[in-house]
C-alpha cells in the first residue's frame, strides 16, 4: 500500500491536518536536494523504476524504487555515481547494473524539497499510516513549486490508508502522473520520460506512397542523429557515438536499398556527405570497441594487466585523438550544412515532374520487394562461401545481413509482429557471429599496428609485445569459435522453412 | 540473507535497545533489514511505533501455509521493516512443540524472505526454551549482550554451551559489552578483561540516558541524536557485526 498524491497549491497545512486527522504527527522540515538519474535512453525510468540522489546536510544517498508502489530503498554514497561500477555493491548494483550496461547515468531533473516525515498515529502512538510531505521546488527553465504526499500503508490496516486517499482526493489531490516528481522535474528541464530511444519507432501505413514513407523514415533517423550530437561531443558514454553512427548508416542504407523512390541525382551529394560522416567517426568507434574488449581481457587475464598497460595507454591516446577528430567533424560547417540541408530536403516534396516511377507505389509493395531481394542476396552470398571462407567474403556477408536487418526494422510495423520478430531474431543471431568475426579481424589488425608503434618506440616494450602476442592468440581463438558457430547460425537463417517464411511474408501477392 | 539473533538468558541487559539500534544502523547503510520482534512484551515494536499485534497471533510464526513476509510492517526508516510481536507469543513454545521438526521451523519460515531482505535480526525473549532453540537453529550468528558483572559473564558461558549444542556448526557467537558505565571501577576492569578475549566485539555500548530516552522518543538513538556516543557506538557495533557475519 503505497501511493503519491499531488496536493493543489492552495491547500494549506491546516487543511491537510484536518484531512488526515488530529493524529497526524510530522517531524520538523528537512531540506533535501533530489537529483534524478537515468541513462540518456531512459533504461530505468521507462519501465517505471526511479533512481535519484538525495543530498542533505553534506550527506548523499541513492534512492531506488523498482516499481511504483514499492518501498524506497536507499544507500549512502560518497561522490558521483556515473557508471554501474560506481553503484554501491549489493542490492542496488545487482538490480541496476544488468539493465544499465555500458550506459552512463546522467542527471535528468532535480528539485529542492522541504520534507516532513511522520505518520498518522493511533491512541497508543503507533503509526497506522506513514506520511512523507514534500514541498518541492522543481529546478529548470520551466520550474515551479509542487506539494506531494507519499502515503505508506501498514499491512492489515487498510482503513487508515484508504481514508487518507479519499480525504486527499476530496481536497483535489491527484495520484496520477502529476504526482510523479521525476515526470515533473524532467518536464521542468524540457524533457519527458522516453523522449529518446535507440530503437527505431516508426509508424508507416501500408498504402502510403513510397516516397512519403521513405521521407518519414529519413526524418526519424535524422532526429536520432541530432539527438546524439551533444552527448557525443560531451563524451558522456560510448553509445552516443554508436547511435549517431547507426542513424547515419541506416540513412545511407535506406537511400541505397529503397531505390527509385527519390530522384537519384538529389540523393547522390548527401550520400557523399553521410559517407564522410562515417569515415570521420569510424576510428573512434573501433577504438571504443577495442577498449571495451580490453576490459574483458583484463578480467580474463589479470596476470597480463601490468604488461598490457603501455598498450592500454597507446589505445587510450589513439582514442583521444580519434575523439578529437569526431568533435571537430561534428562542430564543422560541413556537418552543420549536412544536417540543415538534409532536413530541408527530407521535409520537402519531390515536384511531380521529377518524381521517379516507384515514388507513388504503396510502401508495402516496395518494402516487400526490397526485403525479399536483400534476403536472396544474403542467402546467395552465404551459400557460396564454401568451407573456409576468406575474411573479406564474410565481411561482405556481414554488410548484406546488416542491410537486410535495416530493411526489416524500417518496415516492421507493416507486417505481423510475431513473424517479423522471429525473422529479426534469426538474422540477429547470424549477425552476432558475423559481427564478432569482423571485430576480431579488425582488432587483430589494430593490435599489429600498435605492436609496430611500440616496437619502434625508444622504451623497452618487450613484455608488452609478448602479452600482446597472447592477446592476439586469444582473438584468433575467438575468431575460430565464431567461424564454427557461423555454419550453424547460417543454416537456421537459410533453412527451407525460413525461406518459406520470407516468401510468404514478402513474396508477390503477399 | 543473513539471520542474526540478539539473545541472552538474562533480562534487562539492553537486548532490545541493541536490536532496534543495530537494525536501524544496518538499514542506514543500505542493508534491507527485517527486525523480528519475538518477545511477547513487544518492546522493539513499541520503540519503532508499530502496533504489537499480529493477525493470527503466534500461529503466523509456526503455520507454514501463511506468508510471513506479508506481515512485515514498514517503519519511518528506509530499508527497515518490522515483524511485530504479539502477546500470544507467550504461548509460542506450545505452538512450536505441536509442530513437526519444531527446532527447524523458524529457519523454514524465513526461507521465502531471502530475496526481500539482506538481514533478519531477531529480538528474542530472555529465556531458555524451545523458542530459543528454534531461533539459534535459524541463525548465522547470535549477538549476546553482556553487562560488566560477574553474573552476566556466567550467563555468557551458559549461552555459549547452549549455542554450541543447539546451533548450526557455523553459528557464530558475538558477545558484546552493553550498558557500560565507565565511571564504575568494576565496569572498567571487566571491560578490560572481556576485551582481552578475541571473541568479544570491540565496540562497547555505554549506559547512556540517550538510550533510556528511546522509550519517550520512540525512535532509534541515531534517528534523533545521531552525534550521541551511544548512536555512534551502535553504528560501530553494526559495522563489526557486518564484517564478522560477512554482510
Amino acid at each position: 500500500m503505497h501511493t503519491t498524491i499531488r496536493i493543489p497549491d492552495d491547500v494549506s497545512e491546516a487543511d491537510l491536518q484536518k484531512a488526515l486527522g488530529a493524529q497526524l504527527s510530522l517531524g520538523p522540515a528537512r531540506s533535501v536536494r533530489l537529483t534524478f538519474l537515468d541513462s540518456f535512453d531512459w533504461i530505468l525510468s521507462a519501465d517505471g523504476a526511479r533512481l535519484w540522489r538525495e543530498s542533505s546536510g553534506g550527506r548523499h544517498q541513492l534512492c531506488w524504487v523498482e516499481r511504483p508502489a514499492e518501498p524506497t530503498y536507499s544507500v549512502p554514497i560518497q561522490g558521483d555515481v556515473r557508471w554501474a561500477a560506481d553503484l554501491p555493491q549489493g542490492h542496488l548494483r545487482s538490480r541496476i547494473a544488468p539493465h544499465l550496461g555500458i550506459r552512463a547515468l546522467t542527471e535528468v531533473g532535480g528539485c529542492r524539497i522541504q520534507r516532513r516525515r511522520g505518520g498518522v498515529r493511533d491512541g497508543d502512538g503507533n503509526n497506522t499510516l506513514l506520511v512523507d510531505l514534500d514541498r518541492a521546488e522543481l529546478l529548470g527553465p520551466s520550474g515551479s513549486t509542487v506539494t506531494v504526499i507519499r502515503l505508506v500503508g501498514v499491512p492489515g490496516l487498510e482503513r487508515p490508508f484508504k481514508k487518507a486517499v479519499r480525504k486527499l482526493t476530496a481536497l483535489g489531490g491527484d495520484a496520477g502522473e502529476t504526482a510523479d516528481l521525476l515526470e515533473l522535474a524532467t518536464a521542468a528541464q524540457g524533457r519527458f520520460i522516453g523522449d529518446y530511444s535507440s530503437k527505431l519507432r516508426l509508424s508507416i501505413k501500408p498504402d502510403q506512397p513510397s516516397d512519403e514513407a521513405l521521407r518519414n523514415i529519413l526524418l526519424t533517423l535524422l532526429k536520432t542523429l541530432r539527438a546524439n550530437v551533444a552527448g557525443t561531443i560531451a563524451d558522456i558514454d560510448t553509445e552516443f557515438l554508436h547511435d549517431l553512427r547507426v542513424a547515419s548508416r541506416r540513412t545511407r542504407s535506406a537511400l541505397t536499398q529503397v531505390k527509385g523512390v527519390l530522384p537519384a541525382e538529389d540523393i547522390a551529394p548527401f550520400m557523399t556527405e553521410f559517407k564522410w560522416l562515417g569515415t570521420v567517426t569510424g576510428p573512434c568507434r573501433d577504438l571504443d570497441v577495442l577498449l571495451m574488449e580490453m576490459e574483458e581481457y583484463h578480467d580474463e587475464l589479470p596476470e597480463l594487466a601490468d604488461a598490457l598497460k603501455p598498450l592500454l595507454r597507446t589505445i587510450q591516446d589513439a582514442r583521444e585523438e580519434a575523439y578529437r577528430e569526431v568533435c571537430a567533424g561534428l562542430r564543422s560547417r560541413r556537418f552543420a550544412s549536412l544536417v540543415t540541408d538534409w532536413e530541408a530536403y527530407v521535409a520537402s516534396e519531390t515536384p511531380p515532374d521529377r518524381r521517379p516511377d516507384n515514388a507513388g507505389v504503396p510502401i508495402r509493395e516496395t518494402a516487400s520487394g526490397r526485403i525479399l531481394k536483400a534476403y536472396r542476396r544474403t542467402l546467395k552470398r552465404g551459400g557460396n562461401l564454401g568451407d573456409n571462407p576468406p575474411a573479406e567474403a564474410l565481411h561482405q556477408l556481414r554488410i548484406d545481413a546488416k542491410k537486410l536487418r535495416y530493411l526489416l526494422e524500417f518496415f516492421r510495423n507493416l507486417y505481423p509482429k510475431k513473424e517479423i520478430d522471429r525473422l529479426v531474431r534469426e538474422l540477429k543471431a547470424l549477425q552476432d557471429v558475423l559481427g564478432g568475426l569482423n571485430d576480431m579481424e579488425v582488432q587483430q589488425d589494430r593490435l599489429l599496428g600498435f605492436a609496430r608503434d611500440l616496437s619502434s618506440a625508444p622504451e623497452d616494450h618487450a613484455a608488452t609485445l609478448i602479452a600482446m602476442g597472447r592477446l592476439s592468440a586469444i582473438m584468433a581463438d575467438r575468431q575460430e569459435a565464431y567461424r564454427l558457430e557461423f555454419a550453424e547460425r547460417f543454416e537456421v537463417f537459410a533453412h527451407p522453412k525460413s525461406q518459406d517464411r520470407y516468401r510468404s511474408l514478402f513474396g508477390s501477392g503477399a | 540473507m543473513k539471520t542474526i539473533a540478539i539473545w541472552t538468558i538474562k533480562g534487562g541487559v539492553g537486548k532490545t535497545t541493541a536490536a532496534v539500534n543495530v537494525a536501524h544502523a544496518a538499514a542506514a547503510t543500505g542493508v534491507r533489514t527485517l527486525l523480528w520482534d519475538l518477545d511477547p512484551q513487544g518492546a522493539a515494536s513499541f520503540y519503532l511505533r508499530v502496533l504489537p499485534q499480529l493477525d493470527g497471533g503466534s500461529r503466523v510464526v509456526v503455520d507454514r501455509t501463511t506468508d510471513l513476509g506479508w506481515h512485515a510492517r514498514p517503519t519511518e526508516f528506509n530499508n527497515l521493516f518490522l515483524l511485530p510481536a504479539d502477546f500470544s507469543f507467550r504461548h509460542l513454545d506450545l505452538e512450536l512443540d505441536a509442530a513437526k521438526k519444531p527446532r527447524k521451523r523458524l529457519a523454514k519460515r524465513l526461507e521465502p524472505l531471502v530475496d526481500r531482505f539482506d538481514l533478519v535480526l531477531i529480538d528474542c525473549p530472555p529465556s531458555v526454551s524451545l523458542v530459543s532453540e528454534a531461533v539459534v537453529c535459524a541463525c548465522d550468528a547470535v549477538m549476546v549482550p553482556v553487562i560488566p558483572s560477574t553474573l552476566s559473564m556466567r550467563t555468557l558461558e551458559l549461552v555459549r554451551n547452549f549455542v554450541r549444542e543447539t546451533g548450526r556448526p557455523h553459528t557464530t557467537l558475538l558477545p558484546f559489552l552493553s550498558m557500560v558505565d565507565r565511571r564504575k571501577r568494576l565496569h572498567r576492569e571487566l571491560v578490560e578483561e572481556c576485551l582481552a578475549k578475541e571473541e568479544f566485539l570491540r565496540t562497547t555500548i555505554p549506559n547512556a540516558s540517550a538510550v533510556e530516552r528511546m522509550g519517550i522518543i520512540r525512535a532509534p538513538v541515531a534517528a534523533t541524536l545521531p552525534s550521541q556516543p551511544a548512536a555512534i557506538a551502535f553504528h560501530d557495533l553494526w559495522s563489526e557485526v557486518a564484517v564478522r557475519a560477512d554482510l
